[in-house]
């Protein structure tokens, strides 16, 4: 990808794999030996929030996606919904009227545009070119969190207990 | 910048061979004095629409095409125009490179592959378009700046489309081809819908399998597909992981102490990463823990799914009261399993 000193895949690894520790510190004090579905569930549902924050951290806030999935992180997590609803509502005036405009004009790509738009965090209020070099990025990084999250599931089950 | 001395020598280039055509063009200027009249073209110009074939004449004129098609049509038909070698030799091996920047790489083959005769009539056609660019535009002098600038900036745009078009210059010099409209709006719509088909290629080598895809909705379609599946893996790794959480305790400390070597063999670069030693950020893990389980009435798309169907109040006491003992207690442990992991090491 980039260099090899500090590029995504290391710099994700380490904030994903910090972040892993912390939660299995937190679960494993109140029920080590349970594991009910539902525990497990809401344990991968974290896991889940914490690959996504680890690595829109990771980019920072230099592509639109990053900082789009970090608002978003941020209001699920109830930081400051407040603050977070003045953002959503300034984007959605300005950005979407533009976005609408833009979309009645092209008919050709737009099915898999809107569909391109749902799944690209922050998607919504991009025009198409730039969603397009949005996507490429958020790609890359997508396939380096899941190589990395299979190299540490492989490290997890290779080892015997 | 080697761009605008490239364009400089083009335009030395054309005032070169414009002299020898019309040396070589001499003779039959008697008859093309006429035409000339006719056409209000300088008489090299008028001389070389004389020589092409009939239907080119027309567009020529009418349009301001680029050389592809003539490229196309010259090899499609035959030719019998006779001329000395030895300038048009010259002439043709200057279009041949020239164009060789340019996006007409197809082309080129067929103008190599076809008979000298056709060569020529390239060659020469190259810079007399030029001039009929430059002339044409006594029409339309709001434009011609424009065309002035596409006929030097159609090699810049070229060459930045040949070096990876990855970057984007403020102004975009697209050339009209033939038999397309050259009004304002369109010609933004092609430089457009080019911008686009750039970043369609970036996206196409990311996705494995879209090479062999024509299209543009089916590999948007692919693309879709790509992201969905990886945003499921995404959570079966995650609901792995979650599973895996009495075994991997020990694990992932070994990945701490050990991260230098499991990494190389996984495939990371060897470079050794000190280990952290202190929580950069705590505010990180009370967020996490304090999850909230209003992610329901948000909404969120597919990539904050909540699949939590059952949202027990006791687990959010129980988050909060981990919340304390976790960053005193993190580095303690840490410690503790370092040494176990080298145990098991």
């Amino acid at each position: 990808m980039k260099t090899p000193s500090n590029s995504i895949k290391r710099r994700f690894a380490l904030k994903f794999l910090r972040t892993l520790v912390r939660i299995r510190k937190s679960t494993h004090q109140p029920s080590p030996s349970q594991s009910s579905t539902w525990e497990i569930r809401r344990r991968a549902q974290r896991i889940k929030l914490a690959a996504y924050s680890s690595m829109a951290r990771t980019v920072g806030s230099k592509r639109a996606w990053s900082r789009a999935l970090t608002m978003k992180l941020r209001a699920a997590m109830g930081n400051r919904p407040w603050s977070m609803i003045k953002q959503e509502s300034k984007k959605m005036t300005r950005r979407k009227l533009i976005a609408k405009r833009k979309r009645h004009m092209e008919k050709d790509l737009n099915s898999g545009v809107q569909e391109l738009r749902r799944l690209v965090p922050g998607g919504q209020w991009m025009d198409p070119l730039s969603l397009m070099q949005e996507t490429a990025h958020f790609l890359r990084c997508l396939e380096t969190q899941v190589r990395v999250m299979r190299s540490i599931v492989a490290e997890g089950e290779g080892f015997p207990c | 910048m080697e761009l605008p001395a490239r364009s400089n020598e083009i335009a030395l280039e054309y005032f070169q061979f414009h002299d020898e055509i019309r040396r070589l063009m001499a003779p039959p200027t008697e008859n093309a004095s006429s035409f000339t009249a006719l056409l209000e073209l300088p008489h090299s110009s008028a001389v070389e629409l004389l020589h092409l074939p009939e239907p080119f004449k027309y567009s020529a004129v009418a349009s301001s095409g680029s050389l592809k098609p003539y490229f196309q049509h010259l090899g499609a038909g035959g030719m019998c125009f006779s001329a000395n070698s030895a300038p048009v030799e010259r002439a043709s091996t200057f279009a041949v490179e020239t164009d060789a920047s340019s996006h007409k790489v197809k082309d080129e083959p067929q103008a190599e592959t076809t008979e000298s005769d056709s060569n020529p009539i390239i060659s020469l056609s190259q810079p007399l378009l030029s001039d009929f660019d430059k002339e044409d535009k006594g029409q339309m002098p709001g434009k011609r700046k424009d065309r002035e600038k596409k006929a030097k900036g159609s090699a810049k745009k070229s060459k930045n489309q040949s070096s990876g078009d990855a970057e984007e210059l403020p102004y975009v010099h697209v050339r009209a081809r033939r038999g397309e409209a050259t009004d304002r709006h369109s010609l933004a719509e092609r430089a457009r819908r080019e911008k686009i088909n750039a970043r369609m290629k970036l996206l196409r080598e990311l996705v494995p399998g879209c090479n062999k895809i024509s299209g543009t909705a089916l590999v948007l379609d692919e693309i879709i597909n790509h992201v969905q599946t990886l945003q499921r893996q995404v959570e079966l790794l995650s609901m792995r992981l979650a599973a895996e959480t009495p075994r991997m305790d020990v694990n992932l400390d070994s990945i701490f102490t050990t991260e230098s070597a499991s990494l190389v063999d996984q495939s990371f670069s060897n470079m050794v990463y000190p280990l952290p030693c202190s929580d950069p950020q705590p505010n990180i893990p009370r967020q996490y823990q304090q999850y909230p389980w209003h992610l329901n009435p948000l909404q969120h798309p597919m990539w904050v799914r909540e699949e939590l169907k059952n949202n027990p109040i006791t687990s959010k006491n129980s988050h909060m009261s981990d919340d304390s003992p976790a960053n005193p207690a993190a580095m303690h442990s840490r410690a503790m399993e370092k040494d176990r992991a080298m145990k098991i090491e």
